[in-house]
């Protein structure tokens, strides 16, 4: 076995991840833990100043209530959402997001975050939900409060160092185990309690960038399915796994559109300059009662826009002059305001990329676009696993101990694993939490575990034989090419193994072609994802066969081996799931309406860790009564 | 500064604030209220973070 130095780390608390959810975790938690005494340890894959779905920034905070001044309830937002996710959403957990995510912001700006104002001081909306901001060091500052928080608590900050597997004792959490993606170094984490809070997964299918721009995605690369790889192998009941998200954004780039629909009122149309959303307005009534109402959900956006680009009446354009030009219009008899207000919208359209999306802006002036003069095109995104945006992968968690909720066993946010918690793109069923209601999530989640080490903490049970095992199998690709790497002239070709790089390849055109990816312009069937159960059952016995030069190599291989795992979880699911519930994500061919009689549920599912076999289940939607 | 320079040649700036405080600064708690009842649904900081008087909950 390669000769890594075992790191031994004890503490009560272990918080996985670095994004949002992970440090509105450690903020709270750390303030509770430094009371009752108690040590609280985050672990990051990367540096927490630019880690996580905001390490480049953001240009608007997509959940903020305005409960204070009345701008909205809590039980508004709650509707907001059951809207856009088809009537499958968790009430309890985004109810207990929306009346907390308020505080949050009020947090961040406190901290430094600039949110533009009105000239009465109140915050600027771009639409109903969502507040305009200087975003460029969003992540930064948010990273700050949390570093600031562990450091005052006596805490411990641990970055660069890749989870991989749960510890479990029985069906309580014990720790997890990982390595340093820089230093040859395989961590052992004993822990209380653990909060996985590592992010959503990308790349699991084909991405539209290829060649030297293979790996840009909408969503961040480096996102590997490793809450819901580490949820799963911790025995946890699984949600939505079906429920993929699809954006459709600038192409190429995937520039943000919010401020162009909402802030600028933009139009989207086909080639031949129909706005699809009136062109088959007709399509929604299929979709009752969601896709009657405004905001029409995401999904059935997407889907009357791939109705023309399936129909040929491709590219889609964002009318972005035509809609500066009606802002612009209202001051047209003031030539010297009018000039004003164009220089201002011109920058807020390109502030909108420079502060989250550099690359967008790279490519417009690569492309010559300059937004006032002529559109831009849009397309919908490959698919992602993101339970924080307008999807809803993620593990199956207790609901919050004061709401009359039906899923309440114990500690909010708490999977069925004992003493584990998810949150942000780690815990499902909750959409529409963004970046301010990730954090919220992860504070709520942080006191959480703080009281059930208090209550029911004991020293965690560690089987260190058995961790031995895991590190011979999680350094295994490092042996392998060393074993093998001199038995062909070209050694990144070798009957003994195959590169991380080839694997992901694999499992990237076998999700495409089967799972419904951009080839299949999303449509899958059964016979279908039966077909990709099958290969998916060899491509995980060759995943054995993955080989590292590094410890770089290394993450990649095991960053694989965790999408594998999202990936099976969605085909399942898709399969389960006997009906066309979101179209604009997927469309089941062989069952291509909605049927609200028979699934108008949530499609759960869970790996056994005994006999190692998948249970499919239904579980009943509770809504919040009188809302 | 922001300097967008296009194929055509032509060159567009713009400044945009970053940040309000001071680098290191900020406060995780934020100057709020803070309280020590590890049971109830309030987070550290609330409910004057929240500016209510109380943590909203279903009657």
């Amino acid at each position: 076995m390669a000769n890594w130095e075992t790191v031994v780390v004890e503490t009560d608390l272990l918080i996985c991840g670095g994004g949002f959810s992970a440090c509105g975790a450690a903020t709270e938690a750390a303030y509770w833990a430094k009371k009752k005494g108690l040590k609280v340890t985050l672990v990051d894959k990367a540096a927490l100043d630019r880690s996580g779905a905001v390490a480049m920034g953001l240009s608007a905070i997509n959940q903020y209530v305005g409960v204070k001044d009345g701008e909205n309830t809590v039980e508004d937002y709650v509707r907001y959402v059951r809207q856009d996710l088809m009537g499958i959403s968790r009430e309890d957990l985004v109810y207990n997001i929306a009346r907390h995510v308020d505080s949050t912001v009020h947090l961040f700006e406190k901290w430094g975050l600039k949110i533009w104002k009105d000239e009465q001081g109140k915050y600027v909306h771009e639409g109903r939900w969502q507040l305009m901001i200087n975003g460029e060091s969003y992540k930064i500052i948010i990273a700050e409060a949390a570093k600031n928080a562990i450091a005052d608590a006596g805490g411990e900050l641990i970055e660069r160092v890749f989870i991989v597997e749960p510890l479990l004792d029985g069906n309580r959490i014990a720790g997890a185990v990982g390595f340093g993606t820089r230093e040859n170094k395989f961590y052992v984490f004993k822990a209380k309690a653990v909060i996985a809070g590592m992010g959503g997964a990308v790349h699991v299918f084909r991405p539209r960038s290829v060649g030297e721009g293979f790996g840009r995605s909408w969503y961040p690369p480096f996102n590997s399915g490793s809450s819901a790889y580490f949820t799963i192998k911790a025995g946890a009941e699984m949600t939505c796994q079906e429920v993929r998200f699809i954006p459709v954004r600038f192409k190429d780039a995937y520039g943000p559109v919010g401020a162009w629909f909402l802030l600028f009122k933009s139009r989207a149309i086909s080639a031949e300059g129909g706005d699809y959303m009136t062109t088959h307005k007709e399509v929604l009534q299929n979709y009752a009662p969601y896709g009657l109402v405004k905001p029409i959900p995401a999904n059935l956006r997407n889907y009357l826009g791939m109705i023309d680009v399936d129909a040929g009446l491709g590219p889609l354009y964002m009318e972005t002059a035509e809609a500066i030009q009606n802002i612009a219009a209202q001051y047209k008899d003031d030539p010297k305001a009018f000039k004003k207000k164009m220089k201002e919208l011109e920058s807020e359209a390109w502030e909108d990329f420079l502060d989250m999306t550099i690359s967008q802006a790279i490519l417009w002036a690569s492309q010559n676009v300059k937004p006032e003069e002529k559109h831009s095109e849009i397309a919908a995104c490959e698919p992602y696993f993101i339970g924080s945006h307008s999807g809803a992968s993620g593990a199956w968690v207790s609901g919050p101990e004061d709401l009359p909720t039906p899923y309440k066993w114990g500690y909010t946010n708490m999977t069925t694993v004992e003493g584990l918690f998810a949150v942000g793109d780690g815990s499902g069923a909750s959409s529409h939490k963004f970046s301010s209601g990730s954090h919220a999530e992860g504070r709520i989640a942080g006191k959480q575990a703080v009281k059930f080490i208090v209550e029911k903490g004991k020293a965690p049970n560690v089987d260190m034989a058995a961790v031995e095992k895991l590190k011979e199998r999680i350094l295994r690709p490092l042996d392998l090419w060393d074993k093998h790497k001199n038995e062909t002239t070209d050694p990144e070709v070798n009957t003994n193994y195959m590169m991380p790089r080839q694997y992901l390849h694999r499992l990237q055109k076998l999700m495409d072609e089967y799972a419904g990816g951009v080839v299949s312009a999303f449509k899958t069937s059964k016979a279908l994802c039966e077909r990709g159960l099958e290969l998916m059952s060899m491509l995980k016995e060759d995943s054995e066969k993955m080989a590292a030069r590094n410890a770089h190599e290394l993450t990649r291989a095991w960053e694989n081996i965790q999408r594998t795992w999202q990936a099976e979880a969605h085909i399942r699911t898709i399969l389960f799931r006997e009906e066309t519930r979101w179209p604009g994500y997927y469309f089941r061919s062989d069952t291509p309406k909605m049927d609200d009689k028979n699934w108008l549920c949530f499609a759960n599912c869970q790996w056994d860790r005994g006999t190692g076999e998948w249970k499919m289940m239904k579980r009943d939607i509770w809504t919040i009564p009188g809302v | 500064m922001w300097t967008v320079k296009f194929r055509d040649g032509s060159i567009k700036r713009f400044k945009f604030p970053t940040r309000t405080t001071p680098e290191g600064s900020a406060k995780p708690l934020g100057d709020y209220a803070t309280h020590d009842d590890l049971n109830s649904q309030a987070l550290a900081t609330e409910p004057a973070s929240l500016g209510l008087s109380a943590v909203p909950t279903i009657k």
